[in-house]
């Protein structure tokens, strides 16, 4: 019985995947190709304020203002990220659990984040809701009230329990050690105070007040028409102040080893000095990151990048390179971390992937190249990624590269200018950060690094 | 704090110049008779604070209101137990003895109000 109707079925669901007008699958391997409806970035000012947003006809919608106030400007350690986590606080209109009531009735989302160039207060909300959420931003950056009390109550103990989870990252706190030794001051400094906070709200106060200005913050549209944008912010915005733009240390490189003990657990982050954002971003830069690699695409797996293969025998050591852009430079970077013995035994094989940037082949450039765009479309579709790279280009720059021009750029790098741009990159001192167990991990120079 | 029918006491005479006027000296002398001035306290030092609101409230003090709430309190207690009053001079005058602690009180009544009201609302 069972074999007869096993006899009859057999083969049943073959036939079915081969009906081609059910399941037209097609085997044919289709490059990405340049979708016909691209957004596009639209660049004007309202009432002094830069706007710049791209309308990508989705139901839902991000809305940012991204200010640039971020660690290295601050003048007290502390001080941006607790500018930061004032956000959404009372306002000299509502309250802050009126803020978050209603918010959640709209069904809408409000997050901030923090970096070293800038401070972003973010919304996500449905389409239509869009001049409630530019009403609120412009609220939270014209009308903000430092109550005393939300600080001690409710601001400080977020910041400490952020800054504790931060520096319970060993990736994270590697990447701090390795900002310290490749730029000492301002970009250098860390961007969570983890020893010391000595302000209160009169500070916070006066640096929202310097840094709160027209020419200092830019209003970051996604998924909205820009000419609305323009209208709301014109309205919601005309009461921000004039003034400057924040003026930073000088980013010079210098470059190190900076080694910390840590309980969290170990990781070794080595950095080159890499490609500033905007306009003056070098595609080489990023396609080397790719190309580097570490992270995985396909899941389970190491992947066939540089670090990637050097991973595979290693079951606990994980890996990220990434170029992180700033305003006025860059720090390219690969994040290794794991069990300190796997690690310390890895590391070798990873400096030398990055010394075997030098002599890469064609088709690993072109692997990474394809990985590039796909991240690039990938950030344009999407309505929350990316907001604060456009902003920051937007405040320093006055504008943004279009998609298609940074898919040209990137479809632009060619073997020998990867080849050029390594030889570079790798011509410097290496800045190195590692945190953990210091027993056991290696120094830099032991690796055959130069720092 | 107050109850709400002090509340209303206390409108009905501020609105009314004369009845005010006659009943300000009277209470002046009232307040003066119950004697905590000679303790060298505030009249809000003797709220009762042993609910969640006043001990919130207490905790938004500055700090230099915070300390000299204390002082006094210290201070009166030391009065209380050698059962002395203070020297004349050092008596809290009707115009030291100013509301310092209720503005915050009232700061903390407004949020949890505006908590329960979003608690307890219903979207239509």
């Amino acid at each position: 019985m069972f074999s007869l109707r096993n006899a009859v079925a057999r083969g049943a669901p073959r036939q079915c995947l081969k009906s081609s007008s059910l399941l037209p699958l097609r085997h044919a391997r289709t490059f990405a190709s340049p979708a016909s409806t691209l957004p596009t970035y639209e660049v004007s000012e309202a009432n002094g304020v830069k706007v710049v947003s791209k309308d990508t006809g989705s139901p839902t919608a991000s809305l940012a203002v991204v200010i640039r106030a971020g660690s290295r400007y601050q003048p007290l350690p502390g001080l941006a990220h607790a500018l930061e986590h004032f956000a959404f606080k009372a306002t000299s209109k509502r309250s802050s659990l009126f803020i978050t009531r209603e918010v959640e009735l709209m069904g809408g989302i409000l997050e901030t984040s923090l970096s070293r160039e800038n401070i972003v207060y973010k919304a996500r909300f449905l389409r239509g809701d869009l001049p409630y959420f530019v009403e609120l931003l412009g609220d939270a950056m014209t009308k903000p009230v430092f109550n005393a009390h939300e600080f001690k109550e409710q601001v400080i103990p977020t910041m400490e329990h952020e800054s504790h989870v931060a520096y319970s990252n060993p990736s994270y706190f590697a990447l701090e050690a390795a900002h310290a030794v490749a730029y000492h001051q301002g970009l250098g400094l860390d961007q969570l105070s983890y020893v010391r906070k000595d302000f209160a709200t009169r500070e916070i106060a006066l640096y929202a007040s310097l840094t709160f200005n027209k020419s200092n913050f830019a209003v970051v549209g996604s998924g909205v028409p820009h000419s609305d944008l323009v209208k709301y912010t014109t309205e919601f915005f005309g009461g921000a102040k004039t003034g400057e733009a924040a003026d930073a240390e000088s980013s010079a490189y210098y470059g190190g080893e900076n080694r910390v003990w840590s309980r969290a657990g170990n990781a070794v982050v080595i950095a080159f000095p890499g490609s500033a954002g905007g306009a003056a971003f070098k595609p080489e830069l990023s396609v080397l990151s790719y190309l580097l690699g570490g992270q995985s695409n396909i899941k389970w797996s190491h992947g066939s990048s540089l670090v990637g293969k050097v991973l595979d025998k290693y079951r606990t050591v994980t890996a990220a390179s990434k170029n992180i852009t700033y305003s006025d430079t860059g720090l390219f970077y690969v994040t290794v971390a794991g069990q300190a013995e796997e690690l310390k035994n890895a590391l070798p094989g990873v400096v030398e992937a990055i010394k075997s940037l030098k002599n890469v082949k064609a088709e690993d450039v072109k692997r990474a190249i394809q990985n590039a765009k796909f991240d690039v479309y990938a950030a344009a579709e999407d309505n929350a990624l990316s907001l604060e790279a456009i902003g920051q280009s937007v405040i320093a720059t006055g504008g943004i590269p279009q998609i298609e021009q940074t898919i040209k750029a990137i479809e632009g790098v060619t073997l020998d200018s990867v080849k050029k741009a390594a030889t570079a990159l790798l011509a410097n001192k290496a800045a190195v950060g590692v945190v953990g167990d210091l027993h056991i991990l290696p120094y830099a120079c032991d690796l055959g690094l130069t720092v | 704090m107050t109850s709400k029918i002090v509340d209303r006491c206390a409108k009905y005479i501020f609105a009314r110049p004369r009845l005010f006027n006659f009943l300000k000296p009277i209470a002046a002398k009232y307040s003066d008779l119950k004697g905590y001035r000679k303790l060298g306290l505030l009249y809000e030092d003797l709220y009762r604070e042993e609910s969640p609101t006043v001990q919130l409230a207490l905790k938004r003090l500055p700090p230099k209101l915070a300390y000299d709430r204390a002082f006094r309190i210290r201070r009166a207690l030391q009065c209380s137990m050698t059962h002395t009053i203070l020297p004349k001079e050092e008596w809290i005058t009707s115009d030291e003895d100013v509301p310092y602690l209720s503005p915050y009180i009232e700061e903390v009544e407004k949020e949890q109000e505006e908590r329960k009201m979003f608690d307890a609302m219903v979207r239509k």
